[in-house]
């Protein structure tokens, strides 16, 4: 089958078109210019250097799959383009009135913002869609010479021996069975020198490359958040530049996580829930909870007469200092939300993804002045990031998600405290993995939502299937599934007996799993059509925990083809 | 051979449509667009006939009809599958128009180039129209055979065969060339532009055609020449929430008939 692949052979190439690509490659490109223009005037005497540069992308464009808040910290623009004023930069909105409440069921409280350390608070913030914002910096990026594939995804890692040296992407005209059809498009190898992964949260081909080369090693295990979001239209009544940030209700004391409810212009609101994914429930539904937080009276206020008009899905990392990977190896570096850069209490990891892509650019200039892109020289990407803000934030932050070990009341008081004076443990260790945490139903702590029935009313309170209709999400009905349950039989022998429930029908927040027949007939189905690559599954899927052997049942890999097709989230 | 494939860019079928203010357009700002479907057909039909016959070359031609849109895109994948050149029609006096002014526009241009065979998509899935092809055909004074699923070129004779699928049976048409046709799915299987022929693109010639390159008078395009005056354009009725029937079987259904009867009224 290889033999009829073509080859393209590039300097560069970046795997995944979301922030920390986008800006590694813009950066890349700015030093190559400059360089150049100093050989041009005479000033240095080193070789011209003319790399070929590409990235890839599997959305409709680089804005298709990006969903995140937005509230943006400028910090890392402002070093990467410190005129983005004058290029018709996307965003023109400051966060105004901010502030955390706690919600009991029926009430909020107003957590004074003299409890919010100054460098978490939100003044200095953008609002906006990370959509536009991909676009907008994709424009620069093309305008600079870089090649951008669309529609393109990276499938597998190529090596030469143990050194990284491109990736395979899908291959595209497949059938159900994978047989070739009239319009069968063979992926292309695509060489390269060096490869930036930056595929967002359990990138497919960055696990990969984690698990071969055991990055995580003496470290914590990844753990992740699941976080749901919406875009409503009201019909009068906006709030441009307000944000809110909830805890408490409707998530129960053992679930790490909030609400969002943030005001745009055009009478546009985006309302979100962010939900550990170490949740012990096995009927947790974070798309039920986003659609009773709606319901609270203290939000339902803004959303009134409102309809939702988009929607979307993705996890993010939480782990934190002690989970970030060896974030280089051969040939290969891993970015952003790739490499666990995320901060939690700030909830903010867009000016993390880029500030990493501009220390990985530069580290790729010196290796391509150097002629080496060998793990020795790369290893520098990593000292780089160690004398970063991003490193040395996370580690006064390290230890705010795990005093929630302890459930939300406690671990609020403890998070706090460690995020303002940066105490606590100095080490990795008692970290679970999130797929450990589920608990059979009767065991489980759930929130008083578990006794009331989330309620939809077609507008503002839309069901599941409703709102994977918002995210335009599309894969071909005739395309081989992207996602695999290696051994269906177990979910009803093991699983569901083990859980009282089939916990993947729950915590998908695009109804991927669903349980069908009856008696011995039943079974798990998988409607990967409707699949927004959130990535929940693989990392929530408890088969592991009930085998003890380290097998997951399901399995997940990037398609070749489709994808949500995303609008404004 | 030359071959033309004139194309147009849509919003993708999943887009949320608002409309304008006014209530007769929809808002383009931040919408995804792509490529009619149809369309995809004609440029893939024209790529496998340079292929099979050699022909000289294919030209991608669009027009902008709104400002907001960017058809270059759409030319681009054009260009990536393996046409040859592209030509874009853009100019404030082209917008806001019509089906009629839009093959106005199209039939100035293709004056201005030579060609034996025009293909269009038989109709582009946002308006529904299905008229521009046809019309293109009568103002160039060619024949045309409308939503062709099957194409015979025979450069022999000068002349293309055309199968169409009618109710319960096949129509066989015979025209010579210059011809149009107007392309139905079923005709082939567009391919996916390959990553080298997206970098070949970018090399490739985009031209920008504008009034003055084609020349017509401003007040007989556009929004000025328009025949068609849009009163006013409805989202289709809002669907009601669902509901689920629980309970047993036997006990659910009947329950369900009842609604259907009772409720619904649709039985
Ligand atoms: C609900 C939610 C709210 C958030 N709120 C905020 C906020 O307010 N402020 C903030 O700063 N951060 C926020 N974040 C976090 C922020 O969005 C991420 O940290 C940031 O997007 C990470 O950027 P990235 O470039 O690393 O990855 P991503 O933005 O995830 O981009 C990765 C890209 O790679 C593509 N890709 C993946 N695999 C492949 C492959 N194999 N081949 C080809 N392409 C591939 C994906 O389609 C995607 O486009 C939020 C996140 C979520 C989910
Ligand atoms: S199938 Fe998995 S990746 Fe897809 S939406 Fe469901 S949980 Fe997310």
């Amino acid at each position: 089958m290889d033999e009829d692949r073509q080859i393209l052979e590039v300097d560069i190439l970046f795997v995944g078109g979301g922030p920390a690509n986008l800006s590694a490659a813009l950066r890349l490109t700015q030093l190559i210019a400059s360089h150049n223009g100093q050989i041009s005037a005479g000033n240095r005497s080193s070789p011209r250097l003319e790399p070929r540069i590409a990235l890839i992308e599997k959305g409709h464009d680089v804005g298709a799959h990006a969903i995140s808040g937005a509230i943006f910290d400028p910090i890392a623009l402002e070093e990467l383009l410190p005129d983005y004023r004058d290029r018709g930069f996307p965003f023109s909105l400051h966060v105004t009135q901010h502030s955390l409440r706690y919600l009991t069921t029926e009430r909020n409280v107003r957590l004074p913002n003299v409890l919010i350390p100054p460098s978490y608070r939100q003044d200095r913030c953008y609002l906006g869609s990370l959509q536009k914002l991909n676009l907008w910096l994709a424009e620069q990026v093309e305008a600079a010479g870089a090649y951008l594939f669309h529609e393109t995804c990276g499938v597998r890692i190529l090596y030469d021996g143990a050194r990284v040296c491109g990736v395979q992407t899908g291959d595209k005209g497949l059938d159900a069975d994978g047989g070739r059809k009239a319009n069968y498009q063979p992926g292309t190898n695509i060489h390269a020198r060096i490869t930036v992964f930056g595929e967002g949260p359990y990138g497919t081909l960055a696990e990969d490359l984690i698990n071969r080369f055991k990055l995580r090693e003496g470290r914590d295990p990844q753990s992740y958040a699941l976080g749901v979001k919406e875009v409503i239209q009201v019909k009068s009544g906006g709030s441009p530049g307000l944000a809110i940030h909830t805890i408490g209700y409707p998530l129960g004391s053992h679930v790490f996580g909030g609400g969002f409810c943030y005001g745009f212009d055009n009478n546009l609101f985006a309302v979100g829930m962010v939900c550990g994914l170490d949740w012990d429930d096995p009927q947790m539904d974070a798309q039920a909870q986003l659609q009773r937080l709606k319901k609270h009276p203290f939000i339902q206020r803004f959303l009134q007469g409102g309809e939702v008009i988009a929607y979307g899905a993705k996890t993010l990392p939480e782990g934190g200092y002690f989970a970030v990977p060896r974030p280089y190896v051969d040939g290969a570096l891993l970015v952003g939300d790739s490499a666990g850069l995320l901060n939690v209490p700030y909830l903010k990891g867009i000016h993390y993804a880029m500030k990493s892509g501009i220390l990985a650019a530069e580290t790729m200039f010196d290796a391509l002045l150097q002629n080496d892109t060998s793990a020795s020289t790369l290893s520098s990407y990593e000292a780089r990031l160690a004398s970063s803000y991003i490193m040395q934030d996370l580690y006064h932050v390290r230890n705010f998600r795990r005093a929630f070990a302890y459930g939300c009341p406690p671990g609020l008081l403890l998070g706090g405290l460690t995020m303002w004076t940066g105490l606590g443990p100095t080490k990795p260790g008692a970290v679970r993995e999130d797929f450990r945490h589920l608990r059979p139903l009767d065991q489980a702590v759930r929130g008083r939502w578990a006794d009331e029935p989330a309620q939809y009313d077609a507008g503002v309170l839309v069901d599941k299937l409703t709102d994977v209709y918002h995210s335009g999400t599309q894969h071909r009905e005739d395309q081989p599934s992207h996602i695999q349950i290696l051994d269906p039989a177990r979910c009803v022998t093991d699983c569901i007996p083990r859980f009282g429930d089939a916990p993947c029908t729950y915590f998908c927040p695009a109804r991927v799993y669903e349980l069908v027949g009856e008696g011995a007939g039943r079974r798990i189905q998988i409607n990967f059509a409707n699949c927004v690559h959130c990535k929940t599954c693989v990392i929530k899927d408890p088969l592991d925990v009930i085998s003890g052997d380290h097998v997951q049942n399901i399995v997940w890999r990037a398609p070749a083809e489709g994808g949500p097709h995303y609008q404004g989230l | 051979m030359k071959l033309i494939v004139c194309i147009k860019q849509v919003p993708a079928t999943e887009s949320k449509l608002v409309l304008t203010r006014n209530g007769t357009d929809i808002e383009r700002a931040g919408l995804n667009f792509v490529m009619n479907p149809y369309d995809e057909f004609a440029v893939e039909e024209a790529l496998r006939i340079k292929e099979r016959l050699g022909a000289e070359d294919v030209t991608a031609l669009s027009l902008r009809p709104h400002a907001a849109q960017k058809p270059e895109e759409a030319l681009r994948t054009c260009l990536a599958m393996g046409a040859d050149k592209a030509i874009l029609l853009s100019d404030p006096a082209f917008e806001g128009g019509d089906s009629y002014t839009t093959a106005l526009v199209l039939a100035a241009a293709l004056r201005c180039l030579p060609f034996d065979l025009l293909l269009f998509g038989k109709q582009a899935v946002d308006d529904d129209g299905g008229a521009v092809g046809i019309q293109v055909a009568e103002l160039l004074g060619l024949p045309h055979v409308a939503v062709v699923n099957k194409l015979e070129v025979d450069t022999q004779s000068r002349c293309i065969v055309a199968h169409r699928q009618i109710e319960g049976g096949v129509e066989v048409v015979e025209a010579p060339l210059p011809s149009l046709i107007t392309c139905q799915k079923g005709l082939n299987e567009p391919r996916y532009p390959s990553l080298p022929g997206i970098m070949k693109a970018k090399q490739k010639p985009l031209e920008i055609w504008n009034r003055d390159r084609i020349g017509l008078e401003p007040t007989a395009i556009g929004v000025a020449g328009a025949k068609v005056n849009v009163v006013r354009l409805e989202s289709p009725p809002a669907r009601p929430a669902g509901r689920i029937i629980s309970g047993d079987a036997v006990a659910a259904v009947q329950e369900l008939v009842r609604l259907l009867h009772e409720e619904a009224k649709v039985i």
